[in-house]
């Protein structure tokens, strides 16, 4: 039998009471005890209070209940009141608990160091995953702002073109009105001048239902601010036809090229869209007139499927006008199309505005033929 | 498994008519109450749970504001008694349970006809001419000592997937898992425990409660059970001759014998008073 008390180890007996029965000298040495202060008193007495409270919660139950428990740490508390940190392996028979155990002063101080440095570690990382997510808020919160913001340029920019506008094309017909209504009344007491009368009355009648007509559309625009698309798919030849007839175009025939005649919108406001896409067409061609329209529709960046089950991809209606034109008229348009002709004028505004609100883009350019090519892209949704 | 009993990991045995709760303490899981399940699953429909971040419970299911109070942990009692349809139910609370008990029957006054607290305490810290057995200095210790022993917590983490039903597989698992804890969990449960302060609440149950006290329980005195005792309305106190604080684990045949007597002979815990 090996001499206990020359192990260079902890050993220590207890009964299942807990109680003392044995302990060697490297135990009775580092506590400062003797054996006979030690013998029969509960191992809880030398117990520090935090290792008392585990031991009792956490290891007897699982010594118990496993037989063993192997490489814990619990504090030894010497006579002077020291604490020891002990590595304890523990297991137990149907009459003792043994216990075997090594001093870690040293170690603890490193081991120490370590828990210490991997606490930090884990606090950082902590405190990093909230860095992460407060980043990821402020990224949030800064897209907001951004999307904000472009929404006040967007609307600042159509005010700027309304203002415009309305001190522009509304002034027009009152100074014509003006002019009109003075010629009459200086011409309204010669009856040579009825016709004249009459004539300048017509005018102004006409110059009256401009502005009239101006004013609606102005009305019809603004309400768009605050409209909310009621969405169906529409037929888009049906559309085009239904309003040809009140365009200035409607002497022209259309060549239809339409992979996709179905449209998914509000169908009051893709009219609107092509009366005034129309309007901007014979605001562009004035007096040459049309050689040809072509007005192609397809599907193109198609998309997997969305949460909806509906096929989702993008519709591009493709509008291609060739005006009668010379060369030199042709350049003439395309120097026009650079300024005020092309982008502040009510009806460009109004394509713009209801694609935007359609999820789509509104382009339109003048090629250096003369020809005008219109790109209308929707979000296409499948019947 | 619906969501609360796979948070707790629930687990149900026996088929009686009268349902029995048995709620581990700090430190343990539901396998402490292995040696006396045998007993009580004859006479009655048993049921343990695993309190978030104890043995088998699901660990994302851990909320730091929801368990930063017993409450929190009485709410779990809650949920798995209306979750399972159990009402008027006994049940039996170790340690801290026993407070978490309390915490529960005061919110939902009908979820327990009677309660057994096994060495329990209504505040652990000396506080004024009250001595519930530490200062709070003392608690700091405790909370090194949890980090000292990293591997012991290490096993939480991976605990070891039954594939193979054979029984030495099973039997090693069981032993394997005994107890187990996550760390960071098993500190604000030692936070939430050792720094509860329950006396108040004591006052508000009425129901038939026994407490079992332990002689030289180092965790909860005898004086710390007698207060338990004299505050709660309708109880009544046993002394065993088991020492310790875990005596269903160290001295299992003792406490089946206590709740035999209390159960069966005197009815203390299935008196009808009350309902």
């Amino acid at each position: 039998m090996p001499d206990y008390d020359l192990l260079p180890c902890g050993v220590i007996s207890l009964n299942l009471n807990e109680k003392i029965l044995a302990v060697n000298s490297y135990i009775i040495e580092k506590l400062g005890y003797t054996f006979s202060e030690l013998e029969n008193t509960s191992i809880n007495s030398i117990l520090s209070t935090g290792s008392r409270i585990l031991y009792k919660t956490h290891f007897y139950p699982t010594l118990m209940g496993k037989g063993k428990v192997q490489e814990i740490v619990l504090s030894l508390t010497g006579k002077d009141g020291t604490k020891y940190p002990f590595l304890f392996n523990m297991s137990m028979d149907a009459s003792q608990i043994h216990i075997s155990g090594l001093i870690l002063n040293k170690r603890s101080d490193f081991e120490s160091g370590l828990i210490e440095a991997k606490n930090a570690a884990e606090t950082a990382l902590l405190k990093n995953k909230e860095l992460m997510l407060a980043h990821n808020e402020l990224g949030k919160i800064q897209k907001e702002l951004e999307s904000q913001l472009r929404e006040e340029k967007t609307t600042n920019k159509e005010l700027r073109i309304l203002n415009k506008m309305i001190s522009h094309d509304l002034q027009e017909p009152l100074r014509k009105i003006q002019l009109f209504a003075s010629r009459t009344i200086l011409k309204a007491d010669s009856l040579n001048s009825m016709d004249d009368v009459l004539h300048n009355l017509n005018r102004i009648i006409e110059v009256a239902g401009r502005g009239h007509s101006l004013t609606k559309r102005l009305q019809q625009y603004s309400e768009l601010e605050y409209y909310t698309l009621r969405k169906a798919h529409v037929n888009l030849t049906g559309i085009i036809e239904s309003i040809k007839t009140e365009s200035p175009l409607s002497t022209y025939d259309f060549i239809y090229d339409l992979e996709i005649n179905s449209l998914y919108g509000d169908e009051d406001k893709i009219t609107i869209l092509f009366t005034e896409l129309f309007h901007l067409i014979g605001r562009l061609i004035g007096s040459n007139g049309v050689k040809s329209m072509n007005l192609s529709s397809s599907i193109s960046a198609k998309e997997t499927k969305s949460p909806t089950n509906l096929e989702i991809g993008k519709l591009k209606i493709l509008l291609m006008v060739e005006p009668k034109i010379n060369n030199e008229d042709a350049k003439e348009m395309v120097h026009h199309a650079g300024g005020h002709r092309m982008g502040i004028n009510l009806d460009t505004v109004f394509c713009e505005k209801i694609t935007s609100l359609h999820g789509g883009t509104f382009n339109i350019e003048i090629l250096d033929s003369g020809k005008i090519r219109i790109a209308i892209m929707l979000p296409h949704v499948s019947l | 498994m619906s969501t609360v009993t796979t948070r707790n990991n629930v687990r149900v045995f026996g088929n009686g008519g009268q349902t029995i709760i048995l709620a581990h303490g700090f430190g343990c899981d539901q396998a402490m109450w292995r040696y006396i399940i045998p007993f009580l699953e004859k006479h009655f429909k048993v049921l343990v749970f695993d309190y978030v971040g104890c043995g088998k419970s699901d660990i994302s299911s851990y909320d730091k504001d929801r368990y930063g109070s017993l409450s929190g942990y009485a709410q779990d009692i809650i949920e798995i008694c209306e979750d399972l349809n159990i009402k008027q139910s006994i049940f039996i609370g170790h340690s801290v349970s026993s407070m978490i008990g309390v915490l529960a029957a005061i919110e939902k006054p009908r979820i327990f006809r009677s309660m057994v607290m096994i060495c329990p305490s209504s505040c652990y810290l000396n506080t004024g001419d009250y001595q519930g057995g530490f200062e709070e200095s003392e608690l700091e210790d405790l909370l090194e000592l949890l980090d000292s022993n990293y591997i012991e917590w290490a096993n939480y983490l991976a605990p070891v997937v039954m594939k193979n039903p054979e029984k030495s597989h099973l039997t090693n698992e069981l032993a394997e898992s005994f107890c187990s804890m996550d760390k960071s969990i098993t500190k604000n449960f030692a936070r939430v425990t050792f720094f509860s302060d329950n006396r108040e609440d004591l006052k508000k149950v009425d129901i038939p409660c026994l407490i079992v006290q332990c002689v030289e329980d180092d965790i909860a005195n005898e004086k710390v059970g007698e207060y338990v005792k004299d505050n709660l309305a309708n109880s009544k106190i046993t002394y065993m001759e088991a020492s310790g604080h875990c005596p269903h684990i160290s001295h299992p045949q003792e406490t089946i014998e206590v709740l035999k007597k209390e159960l069966f002979n005197e009815k203390f815990l299935i008196t009808d008073a009350g309902l």
